[in-house]
């Protein structure tokens, strides 16, 4: 037992150094590192989607890192969509319980989430979270994007408008402007134009 | 042979070198020597003007210098074919010796294509000694990347009224022959890694009017990455006679130390500028991943979430290259590489650090429907 378990070890450091090259590690390779085995099976037990876990398993294996730190990061990442999927219930989808970790890694609070999502239960905050961790990574502080963010997903702006709205704050920012400052522009800009009727209509999903 | 282009964006790149030398001319004796050189460009819009100063220093004289004024500019019609144009002045011999000046115009039209390039070119010099002389030169040149190893090949004539430039270099045919006139073939390999450059050149010369026979040359060049930018550069080779210079032929071996803003590349240098990276939506299940790369880049591939994290080569489209992922909504991280180079966080990005401490662009898709 000791010997097999020994050898798929082996296994999966050959492809973890194949996977440098060009290849890609098999949900089997993964499992065969028992730990990381555990912890998957424990997102799989908490009702967690399976795939966002094995990919980052994966990505940390070509990215050169060792077991250890794989299965660090994704027992770390198992937290995080627990605590997304708590914070963002009722859920849309998956990849909202995802994009909702995400934010949490980038130090949004879970109390945000909770937030955004009481704003809005109708709509699937995917791109609503990416565009707060945008804001985030670059510096923007937290309650100041979620507040902008939280001020759009109110007037029920598109998913567009609102991407939009970000790449404005970061060139903005790029150009020099605080992050506060160049938020404070652009949601002033965004924020007051009239209602779009014509490009609402065709930008924003119809009311459900 | 001047090595350098444009790159797209704004961007100031610059090297300088320093070093020393021991030089042994065809027309004089062995002597040790301190040279030191360097250029500095600017990209703005379309052109990129160079300013290009070098000089040799043995004992208490100068021994030799020049200065190159130069700009590469991109037509309105095609960023695939750029212009260098340029003027170069030399002196020699300056606090001793065998005096002289050289002042040459060149120009030179490119053409780039997904993997290298070909370009023209063309100059014409005059060269004051004892007297005035007139040369010209036409030049043919294709080169080709495979991978971090380049390929060049020129082929090129010159013709000078200057003969002494050829005298101890190649048998004389035509003593009475009132110019000159040499063919050379050249082939340059280079091979750039992030630590280490090497170079290696080798050649022939024809002698065709006035001058018969053949002159191999070669030099070989390795450039060692120390800390950040610099460089210790260690040189060994021939270099043969150059009438639009006025400068004989030489050999020599060199140590010398080279500090540059970026890995110091060949005709295309590659750009400390991050690319540009836009995404677009193809339809629903597919998004195009725009990337504008600096000109001249042969190779570029990108990879991130959307890839699982395994580079995908790009292909070169109109407005710069392009590769398709699938769509996923939300945000994610992506990484660009261009020539086998480091993989590089988009310019346009905003940066996130990964948990396995990788540094990465961030960039939101929007659902399709949305």
């Amino acid at each position: 037992m000791m010997l097999r378990r020994l050898s798929l070890l082996v296994a999966l450091s050959l492809a973890a150094t194949a996977a440098h090259a060009q290849g890609r590690v098999s949900s089997e390779m993964l499992r065969a590192d028992a730990a990381l085995a555990y912890e998957l099976d424990r997102a799989v037990a908490l009702g967690l989607p399976l795939a966002p876990l094995e990919a980052k398993a994966r990505e940390g294996y070509l990215k050169g890192a060792g077991t250890v730190r794989v299965r660090e990061v994704v027992r770390q990442l198992t937290d995080r969509m627990v605590e997304a999927r708590d914070a963002l219930a009722p859920v849309h989808s998956a990849n909202e319980i995802l994009e909702g970790a995400k934010a949490l890694q980038q130090g949004v609070p879970a109390s945000v989430l909770r937030s955004l999502r009481a704003t809005q239960r109708e709509r699937s905050l995917e791109v609503s979270l990416g565009v707060l961790t945008e804001l985030v990574v670059r510096k923007v502080p937290v309650q100041r994007a979620a507040a902008e963010v939280t001020k759009m997903l109110q007037r029920n702006v598109s998913e567009t408008i609102l991407i939009a709205f970000g790449r404005g704050v970061q060139g903005d920012i790029s150009a020099g402007l605080a992050p506060t400052v160049a938020l404070d522009i652009r949601s002033r800009g965004v924020l007051s134009l009239p209602q779009l009727p014509l490009a609402g209509a065709v930008l924003s999903p119809p009311p459900r | 042979m001047l090595g350098w282009a444009a790159t797209a964006g704004a961007q100031l790149d610059w090297r300088g070198e320093l070093g020393a030398t021991r030089v042994e001319p065809s027309t004089t004796t062995q002597r040790d020597a301190l040279f030191a050189s360097g250029f500095i460009q600017q990209t703005i819009g379309p052109v990129t003007p160079l300013l290009s100063a070098a000089a040799t220093i043995a004992g208490d004289s100068v021994a030799a210098a020049q200065m190159i004024l130069a700009a590469t500019a991109l037509p309105p019609w095609s960023v695939r074919l750029p212009i260098d144009i340029g003027a170069l002045v030399a002196l020699y011999g300056i606090a001793a010796g065998d005096r002289g000046t050289s002042r040459s115009g060149f120009v030179r039209q490119h053409v780039l294509t997904d993997r290298g390039g070909y370009w023209l070119g063309g100059s014409v010099a005059q060269t004051e000694r004892e007297r005035p002389y007139a040369s010209n030169a036409l030049e043919l040149g294709v080169w080709r990347a495979l991978g971090l190893l380049r390929l060049t090949a020129t082929a090129s004539t010159v013709q000078s009224g200057d003969r002494d430039v050829f005298r101890n270099s190649l048998p004389v045919s035509d003593p009475s022959a009132a110019k000159v006139r040499v063919v050379d073939a050249t082939l340059i390999g280079r091979a750039g890694g992030d630590r280490v450059d090497v170079e290696g050149v080798i050649g022939m010369r024809y002698g065709i009017v006035g001058f018969g026979g053949r002159r191999d040359f070669g030099l070989l060049s390795v450039a060692v990455r120390t800390i950040s930018d610099a460089y210790i550069v260690v040189s060994s080779g021939s270099q043969l006679a150059d009438p639009l210079r006025g400068t004989p032929e030489w050999r020599f071996v060199s140590l010398g130390l080279r500090f540059a803003s970026d890995a110091a590349d060949g005709r295309v240098r590659r750009s400390r500028l991050g690319p540009l990276v836009a995404v677009e939506r193809v339809s629903d299940a597919e998004l195009l991943v725009v990337i504008a790369a600096p000109m001249g880049a042969r190779r570029v591939e990108i990879k991130g979430s959307m890839t699982d994290w395994l580079p995908v080569e790009s292909v070169r489209a109109d407005r710069g290259w392009g590769v398709r992922v699938p769509s996923v909504t939300g945000a994610h991280q992506i990484q660009v590489r261009v020539d086998g180079g480091a993989w590089r966080v988009p310019a346009n990005l905003p940066v996130v650090v990964d948990e396995y401490g990788a540094r990465s662009g961030l960039i939101v898709i929007p659902d399709r429907a949305r």
